[in-house]
C-alpha cells in the first residue's frame, strides 16, 4: 500500500518536474504576454496534480484527450520495457544466490527510502505548523484593537466599499513585521502599528482583502502540503516559490486592474513607504534571504506596466492538454510497472524503471514538440519513427519463428491427446460404439503425432514447411473423423 | 535584578499586558474584568499568579487601604527587548512567510534595495512626461 503510494508520488514527481521546468523556462515569456491570473491557475493545477497520488483520467471528466498514435506508443513503450526485462532477467537469474540477496537488500533499501520520505514530510510539516502556531499565538497575545477611531472608521469604510464588511478583524500587534493576513478559516489582519497615512492604509487593506477574496490562504496551504509531500524534489520547491510570487502578482493585478498609471504609481509608492516605516524595533529578524528585492522589482514592474496582456485561454488549454498527455503517460508507466512486477524491487536497483521513465520522457518531449503550435510535420514524423523503432526493437528481441509457432501448436495438440488418452485408458475393452469411436479417433491422432515427432527430430524439413504441413494434416484428419462420425451415425440410425 | 528577564508563560503575560496598558496602579478586580474575554480566572487563582509575578520581580504591590494595588516593576519595552531576542519567531521566521499573506517580505529588503525600487517608480514617471 505504502510502497505503491510512494512509487506513485515518485512517478508524479518525476513526470511533473519536466513540466515545471519547461514552464519555468517559459515564465519570462508568459509574464510578458499573459496576465498573472493564468499562470496563477496553471501553478495551482500543477500543485493539485502533485497532490493526487492517482492518475488523472480526463475521460472521466468528459474531456477526451486526443492521442492519435497512443496505442502505438503504448505498445512501443511497453515493448521496450518488456525488452528490458527480457534482456536483464537472464543476468539477474543466473547466479541464484546472488539474485536472492539483492532482493532482500533492495527491499530493505526500499523500506528505508519510504521511511526517509515519510519522516521528511512529517518534519517539514511540523516545522511549518509549529512556526505558524507559535507565531500566531505571539501575534495574538500582543495584539490590541485599533486605538484611533479615525483609522478604525477609515478601515471600515474601505471594507464596506470592497463588499466584505466585518469579515476580517483588524488589530495591531507589535509582533508582526509587516501588515499581514493570518488565519485560514477566520483570518485576521495584523498591522504592526497604526501610523499609516490614509493612502497607505487604503492600499494595505485593499491588498489584503483581495488576498482574502482570492482565498489565497488555501492556495498557500495547498502549496505547503505539496511541498511537504515532494520535499525531495527541487523542482517542486521552485514551483512553490514561483506560485507564491504569482499569488502576489495576481493580487496586485486585481488591485490595480482598470486603473490609471497614476493610481498604479500611488499603489507602488504606498507599498514603498509602508516598507520604510519602522516597525517595532523589538522584532529581531536575523535571517534574511536574497530575492526580496527581486520579487519587489518584479511586482512593481508588473503593477506599473500598462500594456494590455492577453487572457491566457489558449495557454491554459495547452497546459491542460500537456497534463492530459502526462496523465496518459503515467498510466502507461503504470502498465509497464505491472509487466515488471515479478522484479519490481530489484528492477529499481537495476534502473529498469528509470529506463521506462526515460522512454516516457523522451516520448513526452517529442510529443510536446509535436503539440506545439509551430510543430512541423517533420516533428510528427520523428514521433512516429520513434514508435516504429520501438516496435521493431521489440520484434527483434522476441522473434517468434515458425519453429516456435509449430512447437506451440504441436505441444497443445499433444497435451489434448494425452488428456483424452488418459481418460479412456481403462475403457479399452468397452463395447459402447461411442467409446469405440473415440478410441479409433485417438489412434489416428496418435499416428499423426508420431509422424510429426519424427519429422521434428529428424529435422529434414524446413521449419516453416513443418508448421504448414502440421496444420494441413491436422485439418485433414479432423475432416476425416467428422465424416466418419457422420457416416457412423447414419449407420446406427438405419 | 538580572540582566535577562525570564520569558513569561502566556497566562502571566496576559496579566502583565493588562497592567502595562493601563499604565497606573490596578486592582485585581480590574485585571479580572479586563481578562474576561480571554480566560476565565477565579479570584484565588489570579491572586496566586499575581503573587508569582511579584516573586519573579515583574510586579510590586502597594497597599491602599483594604485593597492591594499592583504596578509593573518591568516596563513593557524592557520585556519586549529581552523577549525579542529569545523568541521562537527567530527560529521559525522563514516558515511563517509561507503561511500568511503579507504585504511584502519586509526582512528581505534593505536600504539599497529601497532606493532601487524608488528609481524604478521614478523612471516610469520620466517616461510618462
Amino acid at each position: 500500500m505504502l510502497t505503491s503510494l510512494f512509487i506513485d508520488y515518485l512517478t508524479i514527481s518525476v513526470t511533473t518536474s519536466l513540466l515545471i521546468l519547461s514552464l519555468l523556462l517559459l515564465t519570462p515569456l508568459l509574464r510578458k504576454h499573459y496576465t498573472a491570473k493564468w499562470t496563477y491557475w496553471i501553478w495551482m493545477i500543477m500543485a493539485i496534480r502533485l497532490l493526487l497520488p492517482f492518475n488523472l483520467s480526463f475521460e472521466n471528466i468528459g474531456i477526451k484527450v486526443q492521442l492519435p498514435d497512443n496505442s502505438v506508443m503504448n505498445k512501443a513503450i511497453q515493448g521496450i520495457s518488456q525488452a528490458n526485462t527480457r534482456v536483464e532477467q537472464p543476468i539477474a537469474a543466473l547466479p541464484v544466490q546472488a539474485a536472492i540477496e539483492p532482493v532482500t537488500q533492495a527491499s530493505l533499501l526500499f523500506f528505508i527510502l519510504i521511511l526517509i520520505w515519510l519522516i521528511g514530510s512529517a518534519l517539514f510539516f511540523s516545522y511549518h505548523a509549529a512556526g505558524y502556531y507559535s507565531f500566531r499565538k505571539q501575534a495574538l497575545c500582543w495584539s490590541r484593537p485599533i486605538e484611533s477611531s479615525q483609522v478604525a472608521s477609515r478601515i471600515n469604510s474601505i471594507m464596506i466599499a470592497m463588499d466584505v464588511p466585518s469579515a476580517i478583524a483588524v488589530v495591531t500587534s507589535e509582533k508582526v513585521p509587516n501588515p499581514m493576513l493570518v488565519g485560514f478559516r477566520k483570518p485576521m489582519l495584523f498591522l504592526p502599528h497604526e501610523q499609516y497615512s490614509d493612502e497607505e492604509l487604503e492600499f494595505i487593506i485593499k491588498h489584503e482583502i483581495v488576498h482574502y477574496k482570492h482565498r489565497d490562504m488555501l492556495y498557500k496551504l495547498l502549496l505547503l502540503t505539496v511541498n511537504a509531500l515532494h520535499w525531495f524534489n527541487p523542482f517542486v520547491w521552485l514551483l512553490v516559490r514561483e506560485a507564491n510570487r504569482e499569488i502576489e502578482l495576481y493580487c496586485d493585478d486585481t488591485v490595480v486592474s482598470k486603473q490609471s498609471l497614476a493610481y498604479r504609481k500611488r499603489y507602488c509608492e504606498a507599498i514603498l513607504s509602508a516598507i520604510q516605516k519602522p516597525s517595532s524595533r523589538f522584532l529581531v529578524l536575523s535571517t534574511s534571504f536574497l530575492g526580496g528585492k527581486h520579487t519587489m522589482k518584479q511586482r512593481f514592474t508588473s503593477i506599473l506596466s500598462m500594456k494590455k496582456r492577453r487572457n491566457g485561454i489558449p495557454l491554459f488549454c495547452t497546459v491542460i492538454l500537456i497534463l492530459g498527455v502526462l496523465a496518459a503517460c503515467s498510466t502507461v508507466s503504470n502498465g509497464s510497472d505491472a509487466v515488471l512486477k515479478p522484479g519490481t524491487i530489484y528492477s529499481s536497483l537495476n534502473g529498469k524503471q528509470v529506463d521506462s521513465h526515460d522512454v516516457i520522457e523522451s516520448y513526452e518531449a517529442q510529443k510536446k514538440i509535436a503539440d506545439a503550435p509551430g510543430a512541423t510535420t517533420e516533428d510528427e514524423q520523428r514521433l512516429k519513427e520513434l514508435a516504429t523503432k520501438a516496435a521493431d526493437l521489440e520484434a527483434e528481441l522476441n522473434p517468434k519463428s515458425a519453429l516456435e509457432q509449430f512447437d506451440e501448436a504441436f505441444a497443445a495438440y499433444k497435451d489434448m491427446f494425452a488428456i483424452e488418452t488418459a481418460h479412456y485408458a481403462d475403457q479399452q475393452d468397452s463395447n459402447d460404439p461411442a467409446v469405440q469411436r473415440v478410441l479409433y479417433e485417438l489412434e489416428q491422432k496418435g499416428k499423426l503425432i508420431a509422424q510429426f515427432d519424427e519429422a521434428k527430430w529428424s529435422k529434414v524439413e524446413n521449419s516453416e514447411l513443418l508448421l504448414e504441413r502440421f496444420n494441413e494434416e491436422k485439418y485433414k484428419l479432423n475432416q476425416e473423423l467428422i465424416l466418419r462420425r457422420k457416416s457412423k451415425n447414419s449407420e446406427g440410425q438405419s | 535584578m538580572e540582566n535577562r528577564l525570564k520569558r513569561l508563560p502566556d497566562a502571566e503575560l496576559e496579566i502583565m499586558l493588562v497592567i502595562w496598558r493601563n499604565g497606573q496602579l490596578v486592582s485585581s478586580s480590574y485585571i479580572l474584568d479586563q481578562l474576561r474575554d480571554k480566560r476565565k480566572w477565579s479570584l484565588p487563582s489570579l491572586m496566586t499568579v499575581l503573587a508569582r509575578l511579584i516573586d519573579k520581580g515583574f510586579l510590586y504591590c502597594e497597599k491602599e487601604g483594604r485593597y492591594n494595588r499592583y504596578c509593573s516593576a518591568v516596563s513593557e519595552s524592557e520585556y519586549k527587548e529581552s523577549e525579542g531576542k529569545s523568541t521562537l519567531i527567530k527560529l521559525f521566521g522563514n516558515s511563517v512567510q509561507d503561511m500568511v499573506m503579507s504585504l511584502y517580505n519586509g526582512k528581505a529588503i534593505n536600504k539599497t534595495d529601497l532606493s532601487e525600487l524608488r528609481e524604478l517608480i521614478d523612471k516610469v514617471e520620466k517616461e510618462e512626461t
